[in-house]
């Protein structure tokens, strides 16, 4: 990647961010109701509320609280919840960890099972061949996709952890723990990926090259490992990289059901309960979180696939 | 749309999500009709009841029949879905194709907004808007629908850049058309189908991003109901009493199953063509082998290649090349003289059968012969190098693994030869061309490595499929010469297979012209500006200026087409476009008859 | 079903729990770990700022406060050993051996240090005003080994307050900065751990010899751990498997944990569903028949086994268990259900059916929003239905309008675009009732339904004068005449399942009896 590519990555970085906490802010303000009186309760004495409003800034207009928001980030200072008085930063960095390593590892699970499925079902299939394969193939993951993953959590759970025993039903206390959160949060991503990568492998096995490396009699686990695979996961990098910016946000119900210390239930908490600063600075977190992953996947798919550098625009 | 139906008919999967979404429309009409009273009936008495013969899905906070609810709620599920997908689709479809129609700093300002937005979790996105614009089926509608509208307007927007990329955008830029003009009349029309199929799908997502909205108390709310409520309202009590939870989550997971295929089959659909059914109809060999020709290293007898449903690209087509003789195969696109070559290469894809009398490489049958030996004697050329090499690795490596696979050799053994091979194709810097990647080559540059690459080990056949087709004239020549040199060092035979005449005349040493899958005349190629015989070789050299002009369409001059594979009659495939048609040419097939040494034709008018 | 997201309205339920626990059967065992769930996360530490029922359970632990109250709404000594009650102040005696989890001793300065934090300004306690009545004031003496609480004018409850005051001691008195993250109190357990949004760990402190009367921490688990987790299902799969010992269960669930081998279970009342009546001057239920008729159109027995999923038992009051006023207000105080009276009544009112069904008045059609939290779960959603059922039936027309939390409180204080809502509100005192229901209507106060009960006024007023002891009467008086008047109706008494498993231990009030915690069965 030439410099000049970089410093336009940079600047793109910088103004999304930008973008993202004033959109945040302004979100976070449209959200009805008040977020002092819902914290201290109806019975809270009118004085006390207004005292609250000013202590907190609330009073100002909405382009200096932007402002003062905006300072204090830069300065490290994501502010204190209003609801638990905790600093907003504390509680991010507590929990942070945790939904990060629960969706990092069901994208890993997803792609490791998906990415060898989708070539082997491609491999299978090209040209039309073997039908039955493709037909329970595509009827699966088809299937599969739709199936909300609280309902695969809730079966897992009712299944390894109340029928078998095999697994704790909830909580995070070593590895053991997060088998069934994983499994239900890859199950869904894993049959999407499976599907990308039948399409990009399929795609792949109809180009000359390997025609020419058929030609070569180069043995199929050379042909398909060294020459094909590469070439397929562009998009299945591309797309698992979605996926684990979706996860992260969008393991809520997982975490949920397993009662897992993680950022998402945070996220739906601080939103409905107008708790300002932990919605921001999770946003803002979570903001900063989806532009790194992507660069990561675009670092990643340079080093991969060598035309990409020539794509960028 | 017919033929559309038709694939989808023979798409198992396809058919049972169309078969699952008609009975969800059907269920949307008579549902609220059919079961409306009994889903409203409180019974106090009844409350919170497991399943039972009376209610199969139990019953709810307020004694209500839960079956019933689920079966009246499809209607408001799946409108509540549907408004949903539109508002998001067309919202994305808005912000998607405006960068096309903006002044450029707007455009690029829309474009960054879509991108932070992409960018957005899709669930806070709903979330947020949900919360703001109220509790309930409007909240959480345009929820899902700005959830959404990001990936549609990334698709609209990637879409409609692909169109505008394209030829006739351009001209009917350069032409002066309106920008709002070229988005109705020309990238609208030609995104349509994706953004459609899109649009199935997204009904899936919709309808479980609602489910997913009640969960966290977002979703519809009372007396109102659909089935993410009803999930909701029976989540808690799914370790107590599972059905009535696991009714309503069936009924979505159902309907998104369906939505899925659906739109995955119509994709399908209209993705590729269909592939036709059944196995292909070999022709039983006729007799025992022939005995091997001494002097060719490659040697083809009867060879046929068939697909189901009767088609036959190549049909008992029979050739033989000598060491070190290049033999041009030439014909129009469609004659089945790439066919021929794939089946040469063992590259017929499936469900292609090839039959032969013999097919022998150096006198062996090539299906005795092992991989190592086909692998090392054989090398092919194709029309594109940039497709013919792997993108993703370096040339050296691509070179290489031939002498580490089949001969064993180390990494450095096996990447000194490379580069020695590259260095015999001209390529200048051979050392630093091996380390670099296909796409930093030239077009000439990428067509030598991809000839050198069949040198690297010792072959003996060459077959090369239009390899200067792709090139620039100057580049061609090049090629052209390098060809010649390969097959002077190294004493290969050589099959080159071209569309234009005028190359293969200058470059070879005996031609075979194909029409229709078949052989129709083999001459000496210092005889081909006198000496053919066929109507349709002399066709072919008439339509020829020049021998040492260039031309692309070397039939321009013959009326008529050449019949696909499938129609061919029981005459002489050429007769409709022939001049010295007689009624026995289109009723019998003329066999090929020597017509004098090397010369050889089938048309019944030479004699 | 009871969603993380309904700490909002927790600020609502000051006070969740009556008296709980679990009895105890079979031997005890010393040593060992006793977890138990919380369904949310405590947040802050800082005893002054915590409002949330998971704070204060949590805080039980570590804290002691100067009084406790038995099962019976007895106060029992607790920090303070003796005590002598005024109408306007309450003098403590505090026993001398209690230190502090630092060493320290517990000293008089620090209960009023204690009080008088809460109460200054700059603090902005969200409990000033609730917990503890504004104007309060605290006086050590430590010589005489005495703290004074006194209020500006007569407070029934003064003795009270002692129970709602936890107690820093040691170090947090100076540096209350620590307390953000660390506990400084007299209790028998200290905070060793916290893991916020997973798990808080503390440790036994053997030397505890000042815990409830006749108790003793000498068997008490060496460490308990409090554990988040914020489904209730997920909970309950825990403690099935043994990998807690003590839940609190609102929802389904409980009958699936009730039948699971080895558990041990208490019912405990928890608060009451009711709904309100908005009384504003210009809408329908301003007319005392129209709140009557309109109660009197439901089924209440109906009611309250839809709103509490049969689990609730019928109304006796409004304030929480343990009470300090024992008896029933609700019985034969509410009108009795009588669909054809209803209709009559409105019919008398002037309320006439008009074309649509819906009855019309002067041209304004009979029309209630009915406000609810939508995260109180489906049967509160369930009664909302029922209820726009039921009134529908004698020709009003309902509008459901389910809120969010923040959304429901700011209907309430500001908008008030509701007249009718169904709302929970915990007190553990009567008094802590009276801001709410009468005084300066909202938006300016918090009088949300703009009642105007005189006769509840007068007979608050004269029970104020005087210790809860003498004035426990009218105080009980005063809530039977708010149900007479149709201002309000009290519709379930719900309830929660306390569940052990492998271990024992008693609640009062949503706090832990630290000394009567104890594993069995050898757990370990």
């Amino acid at each position: 990647m030439s410099r000049r590519t970089g410093l336009r990555r940079l600047v793109r970085f910088l103004v999304s961010l930008a973008v993202l906490v004033v959109a945040t802010f302004a979100m976070i303000h449209l959200i009805p109701g008040d977020p002092v009186r819902s914290a201290l309760g109806p019975a809270a004495p009118v004085e006390l509320v207004e005292a609250r409003w000013a202590a907190l800034g609330l009073d100002r207009p909405l382009p200096e609280q932007l402002l003062t928001y905006v300072a204090n980030v830069f300065s490290g200072d994501f502010g204190t919840s209003f609801v638990t008085g905790e600093p907003v930063g504390e509680v991010i960095m507590a929990r942070l960890p945790n939904t990060l390593s629960l969706a990092l590892l069901a994208v890993l699970v997803a792609m490791l099972v998906a990415v060898p499925l989708g070539m082997w079902t491609a491999i299978r299939t090209e040209n039309g061949r073997n039908r039955g394969t493709e037909l329970t193939f595509s009827a699966t993951t088809g299937a599969a996709v739709a199936v909300p993953e609280f309902l695969y959590s809730i079966g897992l759970v009712a299944v390894f952890a109340i029928g078998l025993g095999w697994f704790p039903p909830a909580g995070k206390a070593g590895a053991i723990t997060y088998v069934l959160p994983v499994a239900a949060l890859a199950i869904g991503p894993a049959a999407m990926i499976a599907r990308i990568s039948r399409v990009e492998t399929l795609r792949e096995l109809g180009k000359d090259y390997v025609r020419l490396a058929r030609a070569k009699r180069l043995p199929a686990a050379r042909l398909h490992l060294r020459h094909v695979l590469p070439n397929t996961l562009t998009a299945t990098l591309t797309v698992g990289g979605l996926l684990l910016t979706s996860l992260i946000a969008g393991g809520v119900l997982v975490e949920y059901v397993f009662a897992w210390p993680g950022l998402g239930l945070k996220i739906v908490e601080s939103v409905t309960q107008k708790d300002y600063p932990v919605a921001q600075g999770v946003v803002l977190v979570y903001g900063a979180i989806v532009l790194v992953v992507n660069l990561a996947v675009d670092l990643l798919l340079g080093m991969l696939d060598p035309t990409s550098a020539i794509k960028e625009t | 749309m017919t033929s559309l139906m038709g694939r989808l008919r023979r798409n198992v999967p396809g058919a049972a999500g169309a078969v699952i979404v008609a009975a969800m429309a059907v269920l949307a009409v008579i549902g609220p009709i059919m079961w409306g009273a009994e889903a409203e009936r409180i019974d106090a008495a009844a409350i919170l009841q497991g399943a039972s013969p009376g209610h199969p899905l139990g019953t709810d906070n307020l004694g209500r029949d839960l079956l019933a609810r689920v079966l009246v709620a499809g209607r408001y599920s799946l409108l509540l879905a549907l408004a949903a997908t539109l508002i998001g689709a067309l919202a994305g479809l808005v912000l998607g194709t405006l960068p096309s129609v903006l002044p450029r700093r707007a455009a690029r300002l829309v474009a960054g907004t879509v991108n932070a937005l992409v960018a957005f979790p899709g669930l806070l996105l709903a979330m947020f808007t949900a919360v703001v614009t109220g509790l309930g089926a409007r909240g959480a509608v345009l929820g899902i629908g700005a959830a959404i509208a990001p990936g549609f307007a990334r698709l609209t927007q990637n879409l409609a850049a692909t169109v505008a990329g394209s030829d006739y955008v351009s001209a009917a830029r350069m032409l002066g058309v309106p920008r709002s003009r070229i988005l109705t009349r020309h990238v609208l029309p030609n995104i349509a189908e994706p953004l459609i199929l899109h649009l199935t799908q997204a009904l899936g997502s919709a309808l479980l991003g609602l489910a997913g909205l009640s969960f966290l108390g977002l979703g519809v709310q009372p007396p109102d109901f659909d089935w993410g409520r009803l999930l909701f309202d029976g989540f808690p009590r799914i370790y107590v009493t599972p059905e009535v939870a696991l009714g309503p989550a069936a009924a979505i997971a159902l309907a998104g199953i369906g939505f899925n295929l659906l739109g995955d089959a119509l994709a399908k659909a209209a993705a590729r063509t269909a592939v036709p059914r059944g196995r292909a109809v070999a022709p039983a060999p006729s007799g025992p082998p022939p005995e091997p020709d001494p002097e060719a290293v490659l040697e083809v007898r009867d060879l046929t290649v068939t697909f189901p449903g009767g088609a036959s690209p190549v049909r008992n087509l029979s050739l033989t090349v000598a060491p070190g003789e290049i033999v041009g195969l030439v014909g129009e696109s469609g004659s089945g003289k790439s066919m021929t070559a794939a089946a040469i290469g063992g590259l017929v894809p499936y469900p292609g059968v090839v039959t032969y009398a013999a097919l022998r490489l150096g006198g062996k049958d090539v299906a005795a012969l092992s991989d190592k030996e086909l692998g090392t004697t054989l090398a092919m050329v194709f029309q594109d190098p940039l497709a013919a090499l792997n993108p993703a690795l370096k040339i050296g490596g691509q070179l290489a693994e031939v002498a580490i696979v089949h001969e064993g050799a180390t990494r450095e053994q096996a990447r000194r030869r490379a580069v020695d091979r590259l260095a015999q194709v001209h390529l200048p810097g051979p050392e630093k061309r091996a380390a670099q990647h296909p796409h930093e080559l030239s077009g000439g540059m990428r067509q030598r490595a991809v000839i050198a690459m069949g040198l690297m080990g010792t072959p003996r056949l060459i077959v090369a499929d239009e390899p200067t087709t792709a090139l620039d004239v100057t580049v061609q020549r090049q090629i052209l010469k390098l060809l010649r040199e390969v097959v002077e060092e190294t004493g290969a035979a050589t099959l080159f297979i071209s569309h234009d005449i005028a190359v293969v005349g200058e470059l070879c040493d005996r031609v075979v012209v194909m029409y229709a899958g078949r052989v129709v005349e083999e001459l000496p190629a210092d005889r081909l500006a006198d000496g053919a015989a066929h109507p349709y070789t002399k066709a072919l050299i008439a339509s020829l200026p020049d021998l040492d002009t260039d031309r692309d369409t070397p039939l321009a001059g013959i009326p008529g087409t050449q019949p696909a594979p499938a129609d061919v009659g029981p005459g002489c495939a050429f007769a409709p476009r022939c001049e010295l048609a007689t009624a026995r040419c289109a009723s019998e097939r003329p066999e090929l008859a020597d017509l004098g040494p090397g010369r050889r034709a089938a048309c019944w008018e030479v004699k | 079903m009871r969603t993380p997201l309904a700490a909002g309205l927790a600020a609502l339920a000051l006070l969740a729990a009556g008296c709980g626990g679990t009895g105890a059967e079979g031997g005890t065992a010393g040593g060992g770990t006793f977890t138990y769930a919380l369904p949310a996360d405590p947040g802050v530490l800082d005893p002054a700022m915590g409002v949330l029922n998971v704070t204060n359970t949590t805080l039980s632990l570590a804290y002691d406060t100067l009084v406790g109250i038995d099962a019976q709404g007895e106060i029992v000594p607790a920090l303070a050993e003796r005590w002598t009650v005024e109408p306007d102040k309450v003098t403590f005696t505090l026993r001398k051996d209690a230190t502090c989890s630092d060493g320290a001793p517990v000293t008089p300065s620090d209960v009023a240090a204690s009080v008088n934090h809460i109460t200054d300004p700059d603090t902005k306690s969200p409990i000033y005003g609730v917990l503890i009545p504004t104007g309060m004031k605290a006086e050590a003496d430590d010589a005489a080994g005495t703290v004074t609480l006194s209020m500006p004018k007569p407070f029934s409850f003064i003795l009270e307050t002692g129970r709602a005051i936890f107690v820093v001691c040691g170090k947090g008195v100076e540096d209350r900065s620590i307390l953000a993250r660390s506990t400084s109190g007299s209790g028998a357990y200290r905070l060793t751990e916290a893991v916020p949004g997973d798990h808080y760990t503390f440790k036994v402190r053997r030397e505890y010899a000042w815990g409830a009367p006749g108790t003793s921490i000498k068997d008490a688990p060496e460490t308990v751990v409090l554990k988040i987790v914020p489904n209730e299902q997920t909970a309950a799969n825990l403690l099935v498997s043994g990998a807690l010992n003590g839940i609190t269960l609102y929802g389904p669930d409980r009958t699936r944990v009730e039948a699971a081998p080895g558990v041990t279970k208490t019912i405990t009342p928890v608060a009451n569903g009711q709904f309100f009546y908005h009384q504003g001057e210009d809408r329908p239920t301003h007319d005392p028949a129209v709140r009557k008729a309109l109660t009197q159109a439901v089924d209440l027995k109906e009611l309250a086994g839809i709103a509490s999923s049969g689990t609730g038992k019928p109304p006796t009051g409004l304030v929480l268990h343990p009470r300090p006023c024992q008896g029933d207000t609700v019985t034969g105080h509410v009108p009795a259900h009588d669909p054809a009276a209803a209709a009559a009544a409105l019919d008398a009112a002037g309320w006439k059916p008009g074309p649509d069904g819906v009855r019309v008045k002067d041209g304004k059609r009979l029309t209630l929003r009915y406000l609810y939290a939508t995260t109180r779960g489906a049967g509160v959603q369930a009664a909302a239905e029922y209820l726009a059922t039921a009134w529908g039936a004698i020709g009003a027309e309902v509008k459901l309008n389910g809120a969010i939390d923040t959304k429901l409180s700011e209907s309430l204080n500001t908008t008030q675009d509701w007249d009718v809502v169904w709302l929970p509100i915990g007190v553990t005192l009567p008094s802590q009732l009276v801001g709410f229901l009468s005084g300066p209507a909202a938006p300016k106060g918090a009088n949300f339904a703009h009642l105007s009960n005189k006769q509840y006024q007068s007979l608050v007023d004269e029970a104020s004068q005087v210790p809860a002891a003498e004035g426990c009467d009218k105080w009980l008086q005063a809530e039977s005449a708010l149900f007479e008047a149709a201002d309000m109706v009290p519709v379930v008494e719900t309830t929660v399942l306390e569940a052990a498993k492998g271990a024992t231990y008693e609640m009062v009030a949503g706090m832990f009896v630290t000394t009567s915690i104890r594993l069995t069965q050898g757990a370990e």
